[in-house]
């Protein structure tokens, strides 16, 4: 399992950087704090996590495009998403 | 290591054959199985989570992947209208939607890699408009766009994406081609001669050489047009 927190400290990781951010941080669209290259590589970032965990993320879901429920919408969807996919691994 | 789609038949085996002669470490992927090639991995490039069974099995290789080669495609040579909408179909869907499949699940080992080469190809056909050709034109004028999109994606990554665009190369592609239709085409290159596969197997080795960093985007015409 993955909480924000943790999720926060990946995307500060891969950015090098220390960004303020909260659960309700945009990860995508105008409001984003990050750019795509950052973005791709949280991806890769959660796919290494999730070897650990037993389980290989997929960012590439149908979800992941929709408008209202992209799992990149916040900080706190892609955490859940990355939960949800962890729980389906474990059935 | 470099991955080579298509590498069991006709550019693509002769690209593998070559790479593995300048001692580089090579993966083929297509459909058939391969049991002399131990680096071979069978897989349907336009099943998607067939692809990403074969990233995560790389992935797992102790080798880094450093360059992606897409050779798969297949030919189709008729008239529009009356090319069967199954034939249009198996076009589309194998030198289309697979190169972007192939790009897309594999680029993330190259950006682990923190940089390298993705090459695709195209045909010369798209430049000519060849007459006869315009379904397997469609598909191939599509990934020379993609690829060029593709290239500015990945440009941060320090990962080029071309294209090379070969006219006539004597392989299994051309079954059924006459001699007379070859000489049409090749007529319209700059350089009238039919290519031998190692006029590929040089512009590969052109494009995968360091010096050759700064070349994205590119549509490389064999012959030139």
């Amino acid at each position: 399992m993955i909480t924000t927190q943790q999720l926060i400290q990946i995307i500060n990781d891969v950015a090098e950087a220390d960004i303020d951010l909260a659960s309700d941080s945009s990860l995508v669209g105008g409001g984003s704090f990050i750019d795509s290259m950052v973005l791709v590589q949280i991806c890769l970032a959660l796919e290494e996590r999730s070897q650990s965990d037993g389980f290989s993320f997929d960012w590439t879901s149908d979800k992941a495009m929709s408008s209202l429920n992209s799992i990149f919408k916040t900080i706190e969807t892609l955490a859940e998403e990355y939960n949800r996919q962890l729980s389906e691994n474990k059935k | 290591m470099i991955i080579v789609t298509g590498g069991s038949s006709g550019l693509g085996k002769a690209i593998t054959a070559d790479l593995r002669e300048r001692g580089e470490k090579v993966a083929t992927i297509s459909r058939r199985e391969d049991p002399e090639d131990k680096d071979h991995i069978s897989c349907d490039i336009t099943n998607y989570q067939s692809l990403k069974d074969a990233y995560h099995y790389l992935g797992k290789s102790e080798h880094r992947v450093s360059a992606l080669i897409n050779c798969a495609g297949i030919a189709s040579m008729n008239l529009a209208i009356t090319t069967p909408p199954s034939a249009t179909e198996k076009v589309i869907k194998t030198n289309l939607i697979g190169t972007i499949f192939v790009n897309q699940v594999f680029a993330p080992l190259l950006i682990k890699n923190t940089g390298g080469r993705i090459i695709n190809f195209s045909t010369i056909a798209v430049h000519i408009s060849l007459k006869g050709e315009s379904i397997y034109v469609a598909s191939k004028a599509g990934v020379e766009g993609f690829s060029r999109v593709f290239a500015k994606e990945l440009a941060p990554f320090k990962i080029t994406v071309n294209c090379i665009a070969p006219g006539p190369i004597k392989t299994n592609l051309l079954k059924g081609v006459s001699d007379e239709q070859i000489k049409k085409i090749v007529d319209r290159q700059t350089i009238n001669q039919t290519m031998k596969p190692s006029a590929i197997t040089e512009i590969v080795s052109l494009l995968l050489r360091e010096e050759s960093r700064n070349i994205t985007g590119e549509v490389i015409n064999v012959g030139g047009v």
